[in-house]
């Protein structure tokens, strides 16, 4: 039988510091800045600037770009939510997670 | 000499007694009911003493014995102030207002003779 | 060696072993030791978005227009970068109510609202149908062009697949089970799946290596490279174009598959049942924010590569692009690799198929049938003991149906155009959840009614601008409706609503759609008022991001007894859960278990919860509401439901009231003690009045007293005087004693009234008479004089009496004997009757003629009272007294010329 999720203890805010403001706070602005970056970089008009016959590396320009820019944005991901949202402690494991016995 | 008592009192059964009293003691009496004729007969004939009444109908006892303290030419005037209200705030506030003594209601007939023939320096038999 | 015993038995192996480790992740479950406790096979199951609508119409739609695969899987990695603000919120939210499907989390939102599950369900099986169609149709095909080998057929050229040998039905079947042995062990929906899950996790790990395979083998197998590759492709022009040019969408397509894919990672009932219902853990989510893009990444490399090998492999376009994946092997008489990247195609589809018919058939059970099954009659009456076995037959049920519809359906529309746009449709529909998920997270005004404008006219749009003219396409339509729109209503054709020309339909699709599906939801929400039940859920959903955590508000105020609610949970739960899990509950919470007990609002709510997971959350509170009584939400729950910003401004504001409240109340305190004092001085003057009024007729009695007693010899006269003084002062002091007993019973309000109809004039003929001897004695006159046709009025007779009695006594004592005169008059006007009695005696001063209704204060007439005989000073009080109680007035006036007036009115 799950507890009921009322009555466990919130012990990791998404990994973040238990209070209100860590998550909402630092890692928060970073998740939304770079949101923004992607945006901004993944859509038109920044995007058509990539456009074109042009090759670099023998590889089609655009195609570069995209990814590049697709795995910086992850690399980024990975920053914010393991450096700014520090890992909660693994034993740390809500009860309701627990399987029905 | 006979000395003269002026009763100023409302309420007519105590009018009755009252005078009853003093005239059997040999007191010359004369009675008013209300404060103002009280100071009016004094200026007419001035009494050795004044039993007043402190309910009056228009200006209660104490501002008559007030006025009567106030006066020089009658500073020898006995005032004796008949209450109902037997508290000790009201006889302070006669006192005050400058009576010589003070007998509350309902009074002994005897201890009432005997203040008044003290204030006129008799001897109480 | 790839004959087709070679490829079935690969495919069975490839099922049994999804088997075999689904069943191996349900027993660890059980011993204790989850599988799926663990963020990687989180990120991986997560990657069910990746179906072989990825795995081969990537592929397919890169080698036709390019880079447009790409924002698909580029807008999901942008929503993951808000995974704190939105996945995370999701999940938190979720687990606290034991959502257990998108349905079930919009309709509980939006004050767990029975309609807008069900809305959103039917929008999900007619949404997600075709896409599901379009995983068996791949499946299919794929078996179909691999049995082939070593030639190179595509299906169109082949003919239709007799029923009982298309590889589809018996998949179709074989997911059917798989569903039904690991989607339905638990009643209970918003437990999670371990089996199912460790298995899409593994699915998800085939997927990527079969297509990675391909990939390296493209690329480094049958060219030098990357670099070999693309200047191969680079020399012929079309591909050219391809690789280095935005598709024939050009930049609105690509942004608007951005948006739309931005949307389904979260809106699809698939992604919501894999991220949100079957996540364990919400710092899960933290690490799966990167690692599933990375996935996407992953899948994605190659895609662009495959294409160019396979448009360059196949020069003259005989094969269909999204088989490339397939046949780029299968030409290159690569087995061993085709077996493989078609095992890695049947892995897409049936993870896709497996997670989107569960999560299909638990809305379809817990947001369709059970809240119509619990409101037939019928039904209830039959079914009134454990539910479950039932429930599980209904979910079970509806895997089998949703699975065969979607063959059938398949099967039906085949190879038509309407089949090919069905992954992008589907999206288009998921996208329509949209505005009500986010909005119901972010934007605490949005209400029920918003979200159903929004959804409804969304899907109207979505079905009018996309699905439709697919229809029109396939011919199951005319054809005109496209192109001249309907009855030739030129702003109305399905492709350019209202002239709106020149973008690709999707682009169009979606920008009517979500035009009028936000603005329903803005405008639907802002104009409707939501209901108690609404606000606490908005509250509760919109909090979560500034207070994660935060215990979740005890909606039910209302009262049921243990018994009653053990037995709601029987139902559902079967006996065995439902007394475990109040047995949980109360080794937690101090709380009486005995069946009669009453049930606080925290079990409650716990029961409450506990069926949300089984039924779905507005079913879940019907079937509470049965048995509670009382309101659903509480007034000190409400203030929970405004948001920090608001909650602060109310609270100011609330203090400013309290702070006004205070103060009026010092104000009235403050007044009251004035009062109180005015009272306490008025009592205090009332005893010395009292103890006044006692001692004056005391001093008489005392006074004749003794001066009988020392007098013995006094003269009969006199003697007489003094008794007659004594008799008359007691009688005084008996008629004061009598008159306060009366008032103050009066004021007490002890005294008995018979109140009755009178006749006023008979009553004042009685009281002159009872006047007439004293009037007499006194030598005044007494003149009636009663207007014609007097109304009756209401009063007690004798009462009425003693107040005209009173007045004439006065009267009579004020009036000079002999002269006196008093009249008695009564007359009507104004509702009322005004009795007046006049005298022409001494008149009463101005400023008295209030003041002498009060207790003990006689008038001070300008002429002394000696001779006269002593009132009370009650009479008047209690005159007044009387009258107030008969609901009328008495006041005097002075009488024109000499004397006083004395009037009181009594109503008619």
């Amino acid at each position: 039988m799950a507890p009921d999720p009322a009555q466990i203890p919130d012990k990791s805010p998404g990994g973040a510091p238990p209070d209100a403001t860590g998550r909402a706070g630092r890692a928060g602005a970073f998740s939304i800045s770079l949101f923004l970056f992607a945006a901004l970089m993944l859509l038109p008009p920044i995007v058509t600037l990539v456009e074109g016959e042009a090759n670099l590396f023998g590889l089609p320009v655009i195609y570069l770009y995209l990814f590049a820019i697709w795995i910086a944005v992850v690399a980024l991901i990975y920053l914010i939510s393991e450096r700014f949202a520090p890992a909660p402690d693994p034993t740390l494991v809500p009860e309701d997670a627990a399987p029905d016995a | 000499m006979d000395h003269s008592v002026l009763v100023v009192e409302d309420d007519e059964n105590i009018v009755l007694s009252l005078t009853f009293l003093l005239e059997k003691s040999g007191f010359a009496t004369r009675v008013v009911g209300d404060g103002n004729s009280a100071l009016g007969e004094m200026r007419a004939a001035k009494p050795d003493v004044v039993l007043l009444d402190v309910m009056l109908p228009e200006r209660d006892g104490y501002s008559v014995c007030e006025e009567i303290r106030g006066n020089a030419a009658w500073s020898d005037v006995h005032v004796i102030m008949l209450t109902a209200k037997g508290r000790a705030a009201d006889r302070d506030k006669g006192m005050a207002a400058g009576a010589d003594d003070f007998v509350t209601k309902p009074f002994s007939t005897r201890d009432l003779v005997a203040r008044v023939k003290a204030a006129v320096g008799l001897a109480v038999e | 060696m790839l004959q087709g015993w070679v490829i079935f038995i690969a495919s069975v192996a490839y099922l049994g072993l999804l088997f075999a480790i689904a069943f191996w992740g349900d027993k660890r479950a059980d011993q204790g030791r989850s599988v799926i406790n663990n963020p990687y096979i989180y990120a991986l199951s997560m990657a069910v978005f990746c179906t072989s609508w990825t795995f081969y119409g990537s592929v397919g739609r890169a080698a036709t227009s390019g880079l447009d695969f790409l924002p698909i899987y580029l807008g999901p990695t942008l929503v993951l970068v808000l995974w704190p603000y939105v996945l995370e919120k999701m999940v938190r939210i979720s687990a606290e109510n034991r959502i257990t499907s998108i349905a079930d989390f919009i309709a509980s939102r939006y004050g767990k609202s029975l309609y807008l599950g069900g809305l959103v369900t039917v929008i999900a099986i007619f949404g997600i149908l075709p896409y599901i169609a379009l995983q068996l149709k791949a499946v299919s095909t794929s078996f179909t062009v691999l049995i082939q080998y070593p030639e190179i057929v595509m299906p169109r050229n082949l003919g239709r697949v007799p029923l009982f040998q298309d590889t589809a039905f018996f998949v179709a079947l074989i997911m059917a089970l798989f569903s039904i042995l690991f989607g339905t062990r638990h009643i209970d929906a918003s437990e999670h799946h371990e089996g199912m899950v460790v298995a899409i996790a593994f699915e998800s790990v085939v997927k990527l290596a079969a297509f990675l395979a391909v990939g390296l083998y493209v690329t480094f197998g049958l060219y030098d490279g990357f670099q070999d590759l693309f200047a191969q492709g680079g020399a012929v022009p079309h591909i050219s174009q391809l690789t280095h040019h935005f598709g024939t969408g050009g930049y609105a397509q690509w942004s608007t598959l951005m948006v739309l894919s931005m949307f389904a990672i979260i809106c699809l009932p698939r992604q919501f049942q894999v991220a949100v219902v079957e996540n364990v853990n919400p710092a899960h989510v933290r690490k799966a924010a990167w690692l599933f893009p990375l996935y996407l990444i992953l899948i994605n490399v190659f895609v662009l590569p495959i294409a160019v090998g396979g448009l360059l492999q196949f020069p003259d376009r005989n094969v269909d692009a999204d088989t490339f994946v397939l046949t780029v092997a299968m030409a290159n008489a690569s087995e061993g690799l085709a077996l493989f990247a078609y095992i890695g195609g049947l892995s897409a589809a049936t993870g896709m198929l497996i997670v989107a018919t569960i999560a299909l058939s638990t809305m379809f059970c817990n947001d369709l049938v059970v809240p119509v099954l619990l409101r037939l009659r019928w039904f209830q009456a039959r079914f009134t003991g454990d539910l479950t076995a039932f429930l599980l037959f209904v979910r079970r049920s509806a895997i089998l149906f949703v699975l065969i519809l979607a063959y059938t359906y398949m099967r039906l529309i085949g190879e038509s155009y309407a089949l090919v746009t069905i992954g992008l449709v589907s999206f288009a529909a998921a996208a329509q959840f949209a505005p009500a998920l986010l909005g119901g997270i972010f934007w605490k005004g949005g209400t029920k009614a918003g979200a159903m404008t929004g959804l409804i006219l969304g899907t109207l749009v979505w079905l009018y601008t996309l699905v439709l003219p697919s229809f029109a396409r396939s011919g199951w339509l005319p054809i005109e409706f496209i192109d001249q729109g309907p009855f030739a209503i030129e702003f109305l054709k399905p492709y350019a609503l209202f002239g709106m020309d020149g973008v690709d339909h999707l682009s169009h699709s979606l920008f009517w759609s979500m035009l009028v599906n936000i603005g329903g939801f803005i405008w639907g929400s802002l104009l409707s008022r939501p209901s108690e039940l609404e606000q606490l859920q908005a509250g509760e959903f919109v909090r979560k991001l500034d207070t994660p955590g935060a215990e979740p508000v005890t909606t039910w105020r209302g009262s049921a007894s243990v018994g009653e609610l053990r037995e709601v949970l029987a139902r559902f739960l079967g006996d065995g859960r439902a007394d475990a899990a109040l047995v949980d509950f109360a080794r937690r919470n101090p709380v009486d278990l005995h069946p009669l007990a009453e049930a606080p609002p925290p079990l409650v709510a716990f029961a409450e919860r506990q069926l949300a997971g089984v039924i779905g959350a507005a079913s879940a509170q019907a079937m509470v509401a049965t048995v509670t009584k009382g309101e659903v939400v509480s007034t000190e729950d409400l203030m929970r439901i405004i948001d920090e910003t608001t909650q602060v401004i109310e609270y100011s504001h609330e203090l400013e009231e309290k702070s006004r409240a205070l103060e009026e109340t010092t104000a009235e305190l403050r007044a009251a003690n004035e009062r109180l004092k005015e009272l306490d001085r008025m009592k205090d003057n009332f005893i010395t009045t009292v103890g006044h009024e006692f001692r004056t007729p005391l001093t008489s009695i005392r006074a004749a007293g003794e001066i009988l007693s020392d007098n013995p010899a006094l003269p009969d006269a006199e003697r007489d005087r003094f008794y007659s003084v004594v008799v008359a002062e007691t009688q005084r002091l008996t008629r004061l004693i009598d008159q306060l007993l009366d008032l103050s019973k009066m004021e007490a309000g002890d005294l008995e009234w018979n109140m009755a109809p009178l006749d006023i004039g008979g009553v004042i003929d009685g009281a002159v008479a009872a006047s007439s001897p004293l009037a007499q004695a006194a030598g005044v006159r007494l003149d009636t004089e009663l207007s014609e046709g007097l109304p009756g009025v209401v009063a007690d007779r004798d009462r009425l009496i003693q107040v005209l009695v009173n007045l004439i006594s006065n009267a009579v004592k004020f009036c000079d004997p002999a002269v006196g005169r008093v009249r008695i008059s009564a007359e009507a006007g104004d509702g009322v009757v005004t009795v007046s009695v006049a005298d022409n005696g001494s008149g009463v001063a101005a400023i008295d003629r209030d003041r002498i209704f009060e207790r003990f204060q006689q008038g001070s007439s300008g002429e002394s009272l000696i001779n006269k005989p002593k009132g009370t000073g009650l009479g008047l009080a209690i005159c007044r007294e009387i009258v107030d109680r008969f609901g009328g007035r008495i006041w005097v006036e002075a009488r024109e010329g000499r004397g006083s007036v004395f009037r009181f009115t009594l109503p008619v």
